[in-house]
């Protein structure tokens, strides 16, 4: 079957089968930043932007994304340069492969403190990145870079 | 082997999605993320996000929750954030991750009366009904109680807008983790006074149940003598098993302690 999806601004067209999950087709259509970590609903690596709002990608189904708009970290680099300059300023970049789909999650909080739907606070940023696994970090460092690029005392 | 979907559908009325319901191997497809881990065929999978049940509004005294809202969408919704001091909206908050959340369906939760669900022991703890397009409208609790209506599909859910008191309380391992039991406790206020009391365990680990009889009890009375007779009284009344993480025995006990504290979280 086919899907039109508007992947990064862009709307293109791909040939599915109903069985795939939206995390198999972006990988296959080239867009790497979105990772295979747990593949169970858990660590977060796969997270992607669906209309605008933070989902896993690993556990929806791509056939039900006909007609929707979906971001990967791709579409966000540019924005999100000075956090990624804090993620490295505090050696929190690691071995990467968990970093793609956090930097989703945290442009997704950022957004979500500007419209008042998150308080800006370490509690309320920690709650709402509870869904994103770190394997080699003690999440401290991560926490640090987050934390400045998003101005929280 | 994975899960695999020989055919997809997207019908645009609730009544073609009916009808290709009841095709041999047609399933409704719910948020599609628990959906992921099985290794079933379904041979066609029917998709609701076009059949217009995913509004939440207030309606004849009720708040009506469309079956194909995301757990999100209910959260953040101006009705759910007000109702009980924002009570269920601070409990959904507890469900697995924000990512997951703007997945799974209300619908998705509560048709497979999944055990392990802290969502369905919140909402139980309200007076709710649920919405079937064919068997009509009846009590969650009678829902969970009864077999599920066969090859029919969930529309609502409606909570009985009242000024009303909970709480939710879980135990974990760890924070981002099922819960190995949970409880739920609301009350109506009334002149002063707290009356038709509901109490509810989940996790047990089979799927959320009233405790009628703690219930009772604490719609005679709330001081603490009421408090433990009613406590005792659900540690009887409901069943409580052994699972790989807890035993049904370690299960009961705390339940009994959550439920003490979220009998004084209502009384305040």
């Amino acid at each position: 079957m086919k899907i039109k999806v508007k992947i990064n601004g862009e709307w293109k067209e791909w040939e599915i089968d109903p069985s795939d999950y939206l995390l198999d087709v972006l990988r296959r259509e080239g867009y790497l930043s979105v990772k295979r970590g747990c593949d169970t609903g858990t660590c977060g690596t796969c997270t992607v932007l669906v209309d605008g709002f933070p989902a896993l990608s690993c556990s929806i189904l791509a056939a039900t994304m006909d007609g929707h708009e979906i971001t990967t970290a791709e579409g966000i680099a540019d924005e999100m340069e000075d956090y990624m300059k804090a993620l490295a300023a505090e050696g929190a970049d690691q071995c990467g492969f968990c970093s793609p789909g956090l930097m989703v999650m945290v442009y997704a909080l950022k957004k979500e403190i500007e419209n008042g739907k998150v308080e800006k606070n370490e509690e309320a940023v920690k709650r709402y990145l509870i869904g994103n696994l770190c394997r080699c970090s003690g999440y401290l460092g991560q926490q640090r870079a987050i934390f400045k690029f998003l101005g929280v005392k | 082997m994975p899960l695999k979907i020989l055919d997809y559908v997207r019908p645009k009325t609730l009544e073609r999605a009916y009808e290709l319901l009841q095709k041999e191997g047609a399933e409704i497809l719910g948020g599609t993320t628990y959906a992921r881990l099985s290794n079933r065929t379904i041979k066609l999978a029917i998709d609701l996000q076009d059949v217009g049940i995913s509004d939440i509004y207030e309606e004849d005294g009720y708040i009506v929750i469309g079956a194909m809202a995301r757990l999100a969408n209910m959260q953040f919704h101006d009705l759910i954030m007000k109702y009980a001091d924002g009570y269920l909206y601070s409990a959904i908050s507890y469900v697995w991750s924000v990512q997951l959340r703007n997945i799974a369906t209300v619908g998705g939760t509560i048709v497979p009366k999944w055990g392990f669900s802290d969502f369905i022991t919140a909402v139980l703890a309200l007076p709710s009904e649920v919405e079937f397009y064919k068997a009509g409208r009846m009590k969650l609790e009678d829902f969970l109680e009864n077999p599920t209506p066969k090859k029919d599909i969930m529309t609502k859910l409606l909570i009985k807008k009242e000024p009303r008191k909970a709480s939710f309380k879980f135990m974990r391992n760890s924070v981002y983790d099922f819960s190995i039991v949970n409880a739920a406790v609301s009350a109506k206020e009334e002149d002063g006074k707290l009356t038709g009391w509901r109490v509810v365990v989940g996790a047990r680990p089979g799927v959320a149940a009233l405790s009628r009889r703690a219930m009772e009890i604490l719609n005679d009375g709330y001081d603490e003598s009421h408090i433990e007779e009613a406590i005792n009284a659900m540690k009887e009344e409901l069943k409580f098993a052994d699972d790989f993480r807890w035993s049904g025995e370690y299960r009961r006990e705390v339940a009994g302690a959550l439920l003490r504290n979220a009998i004084g979280e209502v009384i305040g």
